[in-house]
């Protein structure tokens, strides 16, 4: 089985050392390859050389024999990004395929325990398969006897190919931040299923823990695009309690509605899906093991 | 004559002490990913083994294998099973080369920013005891479908931290060992007691409280994981037994330091009896906790006349106070 990886740079460099280490300290089983495409949309051309140097090394040394790619393209966001590295590299691609954020780090034994999940999942119609996010566990609820979970989180997933063509991909209106809840629910739509795995754990260096980090920009992504979602997932109503609740808060900015009126001028008519479980009754999409 | 000086500590180094039974390798990776996580980068570990089991001693040593290349780790083997726990953290301390130091059990994990927030505020600060806040996590052990069993976390909400009071701190344990990042140097040749087989880093700490340099600081930020699981893996198993362990080593920890003469600020001692006596009357354990100190411990306060009357409220208590003016604190250290 060869996997392959997407993976979006963005001012990333910082973290490439490690996460190519990380690849390199993998304890492969016998038949597993690894492909790593890199896309770098930083459109700074220091960056780009500085990643592009540092992943052709990787390619020469690593004793784990990975094959790499390294593209530049423009600042496309993250889900549009994906959808780039897709088109470009999909034909490759065995059944499914990762994205993975550079901040990150595998387990050694990553590639151990996800064929022992997917041999215990055979059969179970997967759209994404979601490993554990180290040491701050996301805290977004899954169910711990059948390992169900509403949506996966984007900084790690396995992709089901078949179930990505199907929901035409992430989608392109969003910039940055929900577009892995999206994906997670329109692939349920097509009744598909979302599972956590909790054996198989990646570091991921999370925004409240990277001091170097703004993190404004991710308050106003990801606001906008929740209310994006409520539009396109909900009704009026619930776009309207949204920003009457959001108005509230200090971090509040003009910007969020801003960002969301442009995402939904994009979003024809017939895209909108109605989901009548997508907001739980306390009007959050997300079921929290704790806040 | 040419004269050699060595530096004894590295600096810029922070050596993390990881204590291993040599089981619970799920764990125990855990605990190690979580140091490779981290933000900062000149560190090493310093991973004891406590048995004597010569298998487990193999196959700790083979799993550690797999990290060499990732961070240095040097293993320490404690084949005594009748040493105390304090034991491989001195035989660690003895080991040790940087500049900072921290001990992270097992079974918990820091947060990726540990070890660099703490080293800039101990910096910042110019302090040599810095400590953030631990979140309390909560795991079950569960069943899956197909019979694979794991952890399952089902709770992270609560805190440990408040701000250093030396008061506060001789009277309960409540700062965990996985938040606090200390300078190597400070703690010079202190040790654990080796007498305890539990709140032995209350007494290492309580010995480094003693020192005249002390200089603690608290920042609010949550740098680890305490993590509480009904698997058995917990280090603690709360029956008549452990519950008499326990009080047995705070009482050998009382009497140990009996004679130790702390300089409190009257503010502190303001904030402490309003918390213990004022607003938390239903708080009798506390309470207890603190009159069994009456004897033990003496304190010298400077004499501000707005507190008088929660000093004499602490002392109705029975404590020993002595108010000294401020200004003449230095002058008479030496007498007690």
């Amino acid at each position: 089985m060869t996997y392959h990886f997407q993976i979006i740079l963005y001012n990333s460099s910082r973290f490439l050392d490690k996460l190519l280490t990380s690849f390199d300290h993998l304890e492969l089983p016998k038949s597993t390859k690894l492909v790593l495409h890199f896309m770098e949309q930083s459109e700074n051309k220091a960056e780009e050389k500085v990643t592009a140097q540092k992943v052709k090394a990787f390619e020469k040394t690593n004793t784990n024999k990975i094959k790499v790619t390294h593209d530049c393209e423009p600042n496309y966001g993250f889900g549009k990004g994906h959808n780039q590295i897709h088109k470009k590299y999909a034909s490759l691609y065995d059944k499914e395929f990762f994205i993975l954020n550079p901040d990150c780090f595998l387990f050694y034994n990553f590639f151990a325990e996800l064929e022992r999940y997917k041999e215990i999942l055979k059969g179970r119609n997967w759209g994404i398969l979601e490993p554990l996010q180290f040491p701050a566990e996301h805290p977004k609820e899954y169910k711990a006897e059948s390992l169900e979970t509403r949506w996966a989180a984007g900084a790690c997933m396995l992709i089901n190919c078949e179930a990505f063509e199907k929901v035409e991909k992430f989608d392109e209106n969003i910039f940055m931040y929900g577009e892995d809840v999206d994906i997670s629910f329109r692939m349920k739509q097509k009744g598909y299923k979302i599972f956590t795995l909790p054996k198989v754990k990646f570091i991921h260096v999370t925004q409240s823990f990277d001091t170097k980090k703004k993190h404004s920009f991710e308050f106003i992504h990801s606001q906008a695009a929740n209310i994006y979602m409520r539009y396109k997932f909900g009704n009026e109503e619930d776009v309207k309690d949204f920003i009457k609740e959001l108005k509230k808060h200090p971090w509040f900015d003009d910007e969020i509605i801003k960002l969301y009126e442009d995402m939904k001028k994009n979003l024809p008519d017939e895209k909108r899906i109605y989901i009548e479980d997508f907001l739980l009754p306390d009007k959050d999409y997300t079921s929290f093991r704790w806040k | 004559m040419e004269i050699m000086v060595q530096q004894k500590f590295k600096k810029g180094k922070w050596n993390i002490i990881v204590r291993s039974l040599g089981n619970e390798f799920d764990l125990l990776q855990d605990a190690i990913y979580s140091i490779l996580a981290q933000t900062y980068e000149d560190k090493s570990i310093l991973l004891t083994i406590h048995s004597d089991n010569e298998k487990k001693i193999k196959a700790t040593r083979e799993f550690l294998k797999r990290f060499e290349d990732l961070i240095e780790i040097t293993i320490l083997e404690l084949r005594d099973m009748k040493a105390k726990r304090g034991v491989p953290f001195n035989i660690a301390l003895d080991a040790s080369d940087g500049e900072f130091i921290s001990v992270l059990d097992h079974d918990d994990v820091y947060y990726p920013h540990m070890g660099e927030v703490l080293i800039r505020a101990l910096h910042k600060q110019k302090a040599n005891f810095v400590y953030g806040n631990s979140v309390v996590t909560n795991q079950i052990l569960v069943t899956a479908d197909w019979g694979e069993q794991y952890l399952y976390k089902t709770m992270k909400n609560k805190v440990f931290g408040q701000k250093f009071i030396k008061l506060r701190y001789v009277m309960e344990n409540y700062i965990p060992i996985n938040v606090i990042l200390y300078s190597r140097e400070f703690i010079g040749e202190t040790r654990f007691d080796t007498n305890l087989d539990r709140v032995e880093d209350w007494e290492f700490n309580f010995s480094l409280m003693e020192k005249d340099d002390f200089k603690p600081y608290y920042l609010d930020m949550n740098v680890s994981e305490y993590r509480i699981s009904n698997d058995g893996s917990d280090s603690y198993l709360h029956n008549e037994e452990s519950e008499k362990l326990w009080n047995d080593s705070r009482a050998y920890v009382r009497k140990k330091h009996k004679d130790t003469v702390l300089s409190i600020k009257v503010d502190d001692i303001s904030k402490l009896a309003l918390e213990y006596f004022g607003f938390q009357k239903e708080n009798a354990l506390l309470r207890q906790e603190l009159n069994s100190y009456t004897n033990s411990v003496s304190f010298k306060v400077d004499k501000r006349l707005e507190n008088y009357k929660l000093i004499n409220k602490l002392a109705s208590f029975g404590m020993k106070i002595i108010l000294i003016p401020y200004r003449l604190l230095r002058k008479i250290k030496h007498k007690f």
